[in-house]
């Protein structure tokens, strides 16, 4: 079980909404990886042309929703999402995502470190997208954020958990739940992710775009779901060498 | 008296001042799951059905979609 | 916040059981552990750990090398008062005992920094009796600056102070303040501490959390080892410093293992801990905590110093004197404990690099602090 805030999770797969064929396919595959919390944006409404309502059939499922700041350039901008967010879905969780950089879409610390202060004060529940940097980690934690999420890779690059050894600090350090977005890319990276002990991870691309969703985000549950219970059950670890040629503690004799 | 405002960058003439929910309800949007501001300032929903359009009035209709 | 809602969750009798139950197969995985829990902890200063001490000893070697190289930052302590008003029941300078007190002066004090100073130190630990009104913060507010002006590194060893307090003295230049709890064990605490405020186990368990928000950059934590069941008060301190480290990310720990000696007050240890075991513990609390500092003191014979410095030791006293007055002034007056090293810093430092190591006096320069 996996508390944020005040809320109990069953499962620790987190996905994104983004990416998917049509609505029909983003329900099925969400509903198949057994997540509890999807993210989803927030823009204008399109008069003419209105996109899918996604919002309903994830409340039928019981999902709950996480509406992110995607489109934020600054603090400013992100408050006034997150804003935005919790009027039209009325709820105050909030993923803080601020990426003035339109390429590689990396996070900004400063701008988010900023933006992440002032809506917990504003009451929201923030869960703060971050680059790996255990420091910011601890800032944002001291801002009072109700997880972080360091990110494994680039946005959509697929590339892993590229941010291995950073995680790791970041887990050790961490005492709010630490769950690993952006970036994974197979369900084996997801599974590294939580053997590391990761609290949980965020999954949007990798399911969205691949030739059979549901079928992808049924191996990132299972995938999820086994790395966890390998860190629970204590991983076996590889034997370090290099022993010194005369005994250390022969003085003791 | 017609009154022009804009609505998600749409210019829209009214023949009077009209509330919010008026408004959005004459152009027939759905606005479950939406939240809206004026002028860059958000409106609550429950203030809709009170709050007035003025002349040049600059507002903004949001609403979820798909997104990472 | 504070360490004691922590401590009043764990079970001293439980844990104590829980080192002993530990076997060589969870001695075994502890040492095939890239990163230790509390728990592998238990299983390095358990008893079934004891076949596995050389392979310890090597791969605590390792670690330390690897997180501090072949330094090794020396500092002395300067005793400036015996004066006390706490009688605790295995310290030379308790209010029981019969010597001459003394508070050195601002004179005296600067007869003791030269002849310090004449030894290379750099760095400090000023230590007094605990003694709150003649020995005070007034009496802070007046040494530390003329300390300050001559050492790089500052670090106190008095009684525990207030947050406000110890803001006010890091901005007269203290660095690091050691706190050692004695025992974790509150009603053995109580039989060794009968008069004073020492007797306040509470206060002073909470002082690492206080100069951590005060933000002292160096905190020391330790047992007096033999005050009560060895193995379970290091199992405190260890849950201490993981509790301090998780709390307080900004600062850094010291661990120190002061073993109960000969003094005036002649107390039989609870525990004895032999030499053996003394490296058994340096070993599992490096394998527990590469970045931790690990102090060895003078208490020490020049024969455990030399051979155990390599194992995971990162900081050594030298040359110390136990009683107020005593580098000016060599004249025999009762000290705190006894000294087992008594080779001058010249010869320790020799000591030192025949070992391959390198000898620091100086760590840090005031004017890295701005």
């Amino acid at each position: 079980m996996l508390t944020i805030a005040d809320h109990c999770f069953q499962s620790r797969l987190f996905t994104g909404t983004g990416k998917f064929a049509n609505q029909q396919a983003m329900m099925a595959a969400i509903v198949a990886s057994g997540s509890e919390l999807a993210t989803m944006a927030l823009k204008r409404v399109n008069l003419e042309n209105q996109d899918d309502d996604i919002l309903a059939p994830l409340v039928a499922n019981g999902i709950n929703l996480l509406p992110n700041t995607s489109g934020a350039k600054n603090a400013k901008e992100a408050i006034f999402a997150a804003q935005l967010a919790r009027e039209a879905l009325g709820t105050n969780w909030l993923k803080l995502e601020i990426h003035p950089d339109p390429k590689y879409l990396m996070p900004d610390p400063i701008e988010t470190l900023l933006a992440a202060e002032k809506l917990v004060k504003l009451g929201f529940i923030v869960l703060p997208y971050c680059h790996a940097d255990p420091v910011l980690c601890k800032h944002l934690q001291e801002a009072g954020c109700a997880a972080v999420m360091p990110l494994g890779a680039p946005i959509g690059s697929n590339k892993g958990i590229a941010s291995k050894d950073f995680l790791e600090i970041i887990i050790d350090q961490a005492q709010v739940p630490v769950i690993v977005d952006a970036g994974i890319g197979a369900p084996s990276h997801a599974a590294l992710a939580m053997e590391m002990g990761a609290d949980a991870v965020l999954v949007n691309t990798a399911i969205a775009s691949s030739a059979n969703p549901v079928q992808m985000a049924n191996a990132f549950r299972l995938a999820v779901e086994s790395g966890r219970i390998a860190y629970e059950a204590g991983l076996a670890t590889q034997q370090t060498q290099a022993v010194a040629s005369s005994p250390l503690t022969a003085f003791l004799e | 008296m017609s009154i022009n405002i804009k609505l998600n960058g749409k210019s829209i003439s009214l023949t009077h001042t009209e509330a919010l929910s008026e408004v959005l309800l004459s152009l027939a949007i759905p606005t479950q799951g939406c939240a809206l501001a004026v002028n860059g300032e958000i409106v609550p929903r429950a203030e809709w059905p009170t709050w007035r359009v003025n002349q040049g009035d600059d507002i903004s209709l949001f609403q979820a979609i798909a997104g990472g | 916040m504070s360490f004691l809602a922590e401590m009043q969750k764990m079970d001293w009798d439980a844990i104590k059981l829980s080192i002993y139950s530990k076997s060589a197969l969870d001695v075994e995985r502890a040492l095939a552990k890239p990163k230790l829990d509390l728990e592998d902890f238990k299983a390095l200063i358990s008893p079934a750990a004891e076949p596995y001490l050389e392979q310890m000893a090597q791969r605590s070697m390792l670690k330390t090398r690897q997180r501090f190289g072949h330094t090794i930052a020396m500092y002395i302590p300067l005793y400036l008062s015996n004066l006390c008003a706490n009688a605790c029941s295995y310290c030379g300078f308790s209010m029981e005992n019969k010597l001459k007190r003394q508070i050195l002066t601002p004179e005296q004090i600067g007869l003791e920094l030269a002849a310090i100073k004449q030894m290379n130190f750099d760095s400090i630990l000023l230590v007094t009796g605990e003694h709150e009104t003649k020995v005070g913060m007034d009496y802070f507010r007046q040494v530390l600056p003329m300390v300050k002006a001559q050492f790089s590194y500052l670090a106190m060893e008095v009684q525990p102070l207030d947050t406000a307090d110890y803001q006010e003295l890091k901005r007269l230049g203290l660095d690091a303040v050691m706190v050692y709890q004695e025992t974790y064990h509150p009603s053995t605490y109580a039989e060794h501490h009968l008069r004073g405020n020492k007797m306040d186990f509470n206060y002073r368990l909470e002082t690492p959390d206080r100069l951590a928000k005060a933000g002292v950059d160096k905190i020391g934590i330790g047992a007096l080892i033999g005050l009560e069941e060895w193995r379970t008060d290091c199992f405190y301190v260890a849950s201490h410093l993981a509790y301090l480290e998780r709390t307080y990310w900004r600062s850094r720990y010291s661990i120190s293992f002061p073993r109960l000696r000969p003094c005036e007050g002649t107390v039989e240890p609870k525990s004895v801990m032999s030499d053996k075991q003394l490296v058994q513990l340096i070993c599992a609390y490096r394998l527990f905590n590469p970045e931790v500092e690990l102090s060895l003191s003078t208490r020490e014979s020049v024969h455990f110093r030399d051979n155990a410095l390599p194992l995971g030791i990162t900081t050594m006293s030298a040359a110390s004197k136990t009683q107020p007055g005593g580098y000016a002034d060599n004249s025999v007056e009762l000290e705190q404990f006894a000294v087992s090293d008594e080779r001058s810093a010249e010869q320790v430092a020799k000591a030192i690099k025949q070992g391959g190591f390198e000898p620091v006096w100086q760590d840090w320069h005031t004017a890295y602090s701005g």
